[in-house]
């Protein structure tokens, strides 16, 4: 069993995700009655912009992987497939134990209630059941360090105290998998070097990470292994050391736009 | 395969949990008069009616306070329970399109937290019932098993209108309306008694149809509603169940998510 892989904790197979065009959608009654007078089906639109192709790559256990590209090349889009948010138009994703989403900060806390409540709220949407939640608040409380202040209503927080908050409870939850999203762009350089050092801590304690960024000095620093995205597919996926040119390059060659559905439109 | 147990977030206890406390939170904050201020609005309409309706025109329905502050509070769930549901899906798009969180808590959280509220009410009920001088019943144990029945079909009915709400945006404004017929379809302001023999079917293929006349058996005669009455509750409970499994089924193959 010694010197075998580490096993996958993410596979993706041949994956592929297509978006219809907004325009193409009858966002209303209206449109889709009188789509549907005009005998036209009022679902299938016949443009659709696809942001992934055929990706097929495995993430092992214990990695840490950054994931490059330009805006619109499918970085979001690949979190929320490997998330299960959205559902992959071709292909299968395959994920082996739970996630932690780093993606929104604090999603769902409620301005009025206090950074204590909100802890539990926040706990909650991610997928912490009350025993855990209840083991875990001395800690997460620790590594918040707001002091007197989380009993104080949310409004009054500023924005990286709420960033500091809704990082504790994310990096507690013990899910093998850790998905963070740009997140490390909030809160001064204190609060971003606490961060860094955190998820580095996790991924030591043999954790896998999936790191997106458009920091290329962060994702060359930390990362061993980089995936670049482009065009909808794979554009370079190795060692970190190699990942600038290829980050570049990308940059370079625009990201194809959806075909235009204006013209399409009557 | 979607089961019950995910239909009402049986996996997702805690999350529940904390959704409808910060609801109930939220709402009696900084107030001192607390859940009397969501009393307050079901009463001062049932006074409204009682004026309108026994002074005015004058309509023959014995102990008149219990019977219309019974119907209007399992009213007032029913339409509230609606209106938030069916608005919840596009309220909270911003969390769904980030974090897997089932879509379907939040009209289960919002037909709980109006279903806490009903509970808190049946006291209230059972109050108004004691000064009209009707006697507490043991029939009156039906209240919470008609009170979990309205808020299944409610909490089913609602998460079908959020889920085409996606879809149709404009569709809020018909189901508005909607809403409107739908009250008069039901014996809230009027005794079941009234209906004549020939519309009685109306009853029975309105979901919440049968409720009401339950509701005015158990508050103003004392008695268990009728066998046939009860399994048409029981079969709607079902039908809105399965309806509700099928429609969330569907959409989230249509990738109902991509559309928020």
């Amino acid at each position: 069993m010694a010197m075998t892989k580490p096993a996958p904790a993410i596979e993706l197979d041949c994956l592929g995700k297509s978006f219809r065009s907004w325009d193409e959608r009858p966002h209303s009654l209206k449109a889709w009655l009188i789509n549907l007078l005009q005998f036209k089906s009022g679902f299938k639109g016949k443009s659709t912009t696809t942001v992934l192709d055929n990706v097929s790559l495995t993430i092992h256990t214990g990695e840490f992987v950054g994931i490059m590209g330009p805006n619109g090349a499918g970085k979001s889009t690949i979190l929320k497939l490997i998330c299960s948010i959205y559902e992959p138009t071709r292909g299968t994703v395959r994920v082996h134990g739970q996630i932690a989403p780093l993606i929104e900060l604090g999603a769902g806390f409620h301005p009025d209630l206090s950074g204590y409540d909100n802890v539990f709220l926040n706990a909650a949407i991610l997928g912490f059941g009350r025993r855990l939640a209840l083991e875990k608040m001395p800690e997460i409380l620790e590594f918040a360090g707001l002091g007197e202040k989380i009993h104080m209503p949310v409004r009054y927080y500023s924005s990286g105290m709420l960033a500091r908050l809704g990082f504790s409870v994310a990096t507690h939850l013990p899910a093998p998998i850790l998905l963070v999203d740009e997140i490390l762009a909030v809160g001064d350089a204190n609060f971003q070097a606490k961060c860094i050092a955190k998820v580095r801590q996790l991924h030591s304690e043999g954790r896998t990470v999936i790191l997106v960024s458009h920091d290329i000095e962060a994702i060359s620093h930390h990362c061993e292994r980089v995936i670049v995205l482009s065009r909808s597919g794979v554009s370079y996926d190795g060692p970190a050391s190699r990942a600038r040119e290829h980050y570049l390059n990308s940059l370079a060659a625009p990201v194809q736009t959806p075909p235009s559905s204006l013209s399409e439109g009557s | 395969m979607l089961t019950v147990v995910e239909l009402f977030c049986l996996h997702r206890k805690f999350l529940v949990y904390n959704l409808v406390m910060r609801n109930l939170k939220v709402k009696y904050r900084r107030s001192v008069l607390g859940f009397f201020w969501t009393l307050l609005i079901p009463i001062s309409q049932s006074s409204i009616y009682y004026l309108v309706f026994l002074k005015i025109l004058k309509v023959q329905i014995e102990h008149y306070v219990p019977f219309i502050l019974s119907g209007v509070m399992f009213w007032t769930f029913f339409s509230n329970t609606l209106n938030e549901g069916m608005e919840s899906l596009l309220n909270n798009s911003s969390l769904l399109t980030k974090i897997p969180v089932p879509l379907q808590t939040f009209p289960l959280v919002a037909a709980l937290s109006h279903g806490i509220n009903l509970g808190l009410a049946i006291p209230v009920v059972a109050g108004a019932m004691a000064l009209d001088g009707l006697p507490l019943r043991p029939a009156f144990l039906m209240m919470p098993l008609l009170l979990g029945a309205i808020l299944v079909i409610s909490y089913s009915i609602s998460l079908v209108f959020s889920l085409v709400m996606v879809f149709f945006r404009d569709l809020r404004y018909v189901l508005a309306l909607l809403l409107q017929v739908w009250m008069y379809g039901t014996p809230v302001l009027y005794n079941e008694q009234m209906v004549p023999e020939s519309f009685r079917w109306i009853l029975w293929a309105n979901p919440i149809g049968l409720i009401f006349p339950s509701i005015h058996d158990v508050v103003l005669r004392g008695v268990i509603p009728e066998f046939a009455t009860l399994g048409g509750i029981l079969g709607w409970t079902i039908a809105s169940v399965l309806g509700a499994q099928w429609a969330l089924k569907y959409s989230l193959r249509k990738g109902v998510i991509e559309w928020l």
